[in-house]
């Protein structure tokens, strides 16, 4: 079943994804994963992404609060402006957000590295040393992908919150204390799992495309550029539609 | 080993092959235009995908006999580029097969294999260093050292001599000469060097695509 996915159409899509899920469900004693694969893809889509998720969650988390507090204030309810913030930045922008900088950081570079990797027949070359190269080179960076991806939805959760309270400390001298408070009254387990299970999900369709149309490439390194867009245009249609459908599933079963 | 070619046909160019290959001694497929013999070798590797007809390894299915042991155990295959990994170091490259054959490998062994080889072809390389800081012959020869590492039942080469200069080329056929009577040798080249005085036998496929025109036995 490892060699159908070269076929390119969407039946090749799932093909692949098959492939690569019978590769991950026997991963204990599967010596086609690469610990070190999976180590540099984690430091490479989570610790290198840092400072720009940072910087995103800090701006984002303070713009909620501030633009919250202006519209809230004219009805008299400033104080709700913690509902925005766990609404829009925990269950929404987080995710949403953080799936974005993963597909135009790592999403591109996995597909273009993965193409260039079957242009110079290196692919050729890890599957004549009798090594799948969808356990090798696809599962790691799933499991690097999605553990990244986890970790960093976690961490823009965290900045994004620290950032709306740095916001009201400066414009309405709000405690800390009084502010988490507030925050964690309005804060749900609920809000919380649909988070990690969308920073899950979201991994496993960006790390799956991109992958996928990285592989798909075949001999002629113009091909590699457009393989690369179509994973970031399929990533993002499909973060979307996930996105939606989840939501949707905790709102009715809420 | 023998292997069998029963009418296949490949998508990389292969087509109603019939051939059986005396692989316990070193054979020559002498093809012109190297798609052929290209094509064959990748398929007793398994990188051709094939549409008709069966490959047979001492009477059992190709697949069967792959799934038996590791394939890097039977066939060594060095490509004709001297393909690396770009991403790893050349280290790293020598010693993924290596690892993937024999996880708990011990390291002051396999430095010491690793030095011997490199002495034998008298390589200096930094081999911590990434595979794109050194020249394509060089690489080519790396590629060697890496394949013999695991001492395959048969190496497959592909264009022996493809990116090497002069020196590296006679250097090269110097330890293919010495490594001939211990190593079983299945060789795609169109080299005077391996066509004549080399080779046990010679299969020459030099006619119309998939067809054999001589089989000469030299041995």
């Amino acid at each position: 079943m490892t060699k159908d996915y070269k076929k390119k159409s969407v039946p090749g899509f799932f093909l692949f994804f098959a492939a690569t899920l019978q590769e991950a469900l026997h991963l204990r004693s599967n010596r086609h994963v690469s610990s070190m694969v999976i180590l540099r893809q984690i430091l490479f889509t989570g610790y290198e992404a840092l400072p720009l998720i940072s910087f995103l969650a800090l701006a984002i988390g303070g713009l909620i609060i501030l633009q919250g507090t202006n519209l809230l204030s004219n009805f008299g309810q400033g104080i709700w402006v913690h509902i925005v913030l766990v609404t829009v930045v925990v269950n929404e922008l987080s995710g949403i957000l953080t799936a974005l900088v993963v597909v135009a950081r790592s999403g591109t570079a996995i597909s273009t590295e993965l193409g260039n990797m079957k242009v110079r027949r290196e692919i050729d070359l890890i599957e004549s040393f009798g090594i799948s190269p969808i356990g090798y080179l696809v599962v790691s960076r799933i499991i690097g992908v999605v553990v990244a991806m986890v970790v960093l939805v976690v961490y823009f959760n965290v900045i994004a919150i620290l950032g709306g309270w740095l916001f009201s400390r400066i414009f309405n001298h709000l405690e800390f204390r009084a502010f988490m408070n507030d925050f964690l009254s309005i804060l749900k387990l609920s809000h919380v799992v649909s988070s990690l299970i969308k920073s899950v999900v979201f991994g496993i369709i960006i790390s799956s495309f991109s992958t996928y149309q990285g592989m798909s490439v075949r001999h002629a390194s113009t091909e590699v550029p457009q393989r690369t867009i179509r994973a970031v245009v399929t990533s993002i249609f499909a973060i979307i539609v996930s996105d939606l459908l989840i939501t949707w599933l905790f709102w009715v079963f809420r | 080993m023998k292997i069998t070619f029963e009418n296949v046909s490949s998508l990389e160019g292969i087509r109603n092959l019939d051939l059986e290959l005396d692989l316990s001694h070193v054979t020559v497929l002498y093809d012109p235009s190297e798609i052929l013999s290209h094509a064959i070798l990748n398929a007793i590797v398994g990188l051709d995908e094939l549409w008709d007809g069966q490959i047979l390894v001492d009477g059992i299915p190709h697949w069967q006999y792959l799934d038996q042991e590791p394939q890097a155990r039977s066939f060594g295959y060095v490509f004709d580029e001297g393909i690396m990994l770009s991403n790893l170091s050349l280290k790293e490259n020598l010693m993924l097969p290596l690892r993937w054959l024999n996880p708990d490998l011990d390291e002051g062994e396999t430095q010491k294999m690793i030095d011997s080889w490199m002495q034998r072809f008298d390589l200096n390389l930094d081999l911590s260093q990434r595979p794109v800081v050194y020249r394509p012959g060089e690489l080519k020869l790396l590629s060697f050292v890496r394949t013999l590492m695991i001492a395959p039942k048969v190496l497959l080469i592909d264009d022996p001599y493809y990116m090497l200069n002069k020196t590296e080329r006679q250097k090269l056929y110097r330890i293919l000469c010495n490594l001939k009577n211990s190593n079983p040798m299945l060789i795609a080249s169109i080299d005077d060097d391996f066509g004549s005085g080399f080779a046990d036998e010679i299969i020459d496929l030099s006619g119309k695509q998939g067809n054999l025109v001589s089989v000469a036995s030299l041995s």
